[in-house]
């Protein structure tokens, strides 16, 4: 839990005179705020300000994300020029229709998600369609009128929100509708991922 | 570069975001590779990243305003991507369980305030105390890059919650509880240092 404590350590860690500059957690904060600087001092390298290389790089990348024109138009092969045009979309229509055809044919039926554990306040949940699920709670809180906040990193789906003290009944009805836990501090962190694969 | 220059270019498009790239890359390279390598501890991986917000400011060009310096906006845009990067969808690890806090620990951090830091004396000491940390910042890098990374830009910049909180793209709540948790561990990691420095044995 995030106390006034931790409050005085981040403001002296940032370089800010609060208050209470002379309290143990400045103090620490201060000590720690002298240790990353000299080491960053120390760990510093040498770029050099121009680099032909570097910038050409750069340039082509620019060009493979679209940035800047090609240099010049590629030799069309005849067959790519045949397939091209609207055979090509219609290829990659078919090709997409049957994907999702498959998709939605091994896709596994829709089941309850399955809170694991609570380790640091975080709750986990467990659910086939991550995304839905995310969907579903965001909405739902919002309409009880919590300002949840959806996020997504690296596959992991999550739900931040800061509930109102005390919880009115309409939130805890959501958070019991899911078997989730009230938060004791009023900060509900949720990840949401699919269930472990056997 | 400065940031009139950069909108002109912007507006203009076509050629000249060629010649605009160039002295992007010019101007800012050198400090926004430092900070990514700080960051990810891998060269090719901090160049990379760099060249890939070069991309995304170009690509963004058009929702800058001018009403910050041009080098703290680019700088937002490499911390999202770094970010990005170091995340994980590895388990939170309770360190308060963990053996890693003690609670002799606790009452030495508590001491911090009632003793002067040990100053230095000499070159060896002060040699000793940056090998010490080196070392232990090296392992709280390794072990929690995210936390480690966002410590080292609040020393750097002076960031406010709000702006951890806009960074992260957390609630405030959340801010809070993932500050914390920076706290505790370097708290961890850098037990040692933390001795050292103020003279605790």
């Amino acid at each position: 839990m995030f106390q006034d404590d931790d409050q005085v350590w981040l403001d002296a860690l940032a370089g800010h005179r609060g208050p209470r500059v002379d309290s143990a957690a400045a103090r620490e904060a201060e000590e720690l705020r002298a240790g990353i600087l000299a080491h960053a001092a120390e760990a510093e390298v040498d770029v050099p300000a121009r680099d032909a290389a570097r910038e050409q790089q750069l340039i082509e990348r620019a060009r493979r994300a679209g940035l800047l024109p090609q240099r010049s138009a590629p030799a069309r092969n005849p067959w790519l020029a045949w397939f091209g045009g609207w055979r090509a979309g219609l290829a990659v229509a078919g090709l997409a229709g049957m994907a999702i055809v498959i998709g939605v044919n091994l896709r596994p039926k829709a089941e309850p998600e399955i809170v694991r554990s609570s380790p640091m306040g975080v709750v986990r949940l467990e659910d086939a369609d991550p995304l839905e699920l995310q969907r579903r709670l965001v909405d739902e809180l919002r309409a009880a009128g919590v300002e949840a906040v959806a996020y997504e990193r690296v596959g992991l789906r999550g739900v931040d929100a800061d509930l109102p003290q005390p919880v009115p009944p309409r939130i805890r009805e959501v958070l019991k509708r899911h078997r989730i836990p009230l938060p004791a501090d009023g900060v509900l962190l949720l990840e949401i991922a699919e269930p472990a694969r056997p | 570069m400065d940031k009139s220059a950069f909108m002109q270019a912007c507006r203009d498009g076509g050629d000249s975001i060629e010649g605009a790239l160039r002295t992007l890359d010019r101007s800012f390279f050198g400090i926004l590779y430092r900070d990514s390598l700080r960051a990810v501890r891998d060269p090719a991986t901090a160049r990379d990243l760099v060249q890939d917000t070069f991309i995304k400011v170009w690509q963004r060009c058009a929702t800058f305003r001018g009403e910050s310096e041009l080098l703290p906006w680019i700088k937002s845009i490499l911390r999202h991507g770094i970010l990005d990067r170091l995340r994980r969808p590895d388990p939170e690890v309770p360190l308060e369980n963990d053996g890693g806090i003690t609670v002799e620990a606790e009452g030495r951090m508590s001491q911090l305030h009632s003793r002067s830091a040990a100053q230095p004396e000499d070159e060896m000491r002060q040699r000793q105390l940056g090998e010490c940390f080196g070392r232990g910042w090296n392992e709280f890098a390794r072990a929690a890059p995210k936390h480690a990374a966002v410590l080292a830009w609040i020393v750097e910049d002076g960031l406010s919650n709000e702006e951890i909180s806009r960074l992260l793209g957390r609630t405030p709540g959340a801010t809070r509880e993932f500050i914390s948790q920076c706290r505790k561990r370097a708290r961890l990691h850098l037990a040692e240092w933390y001795e050292l420095a103020c003279g605790v044995r």
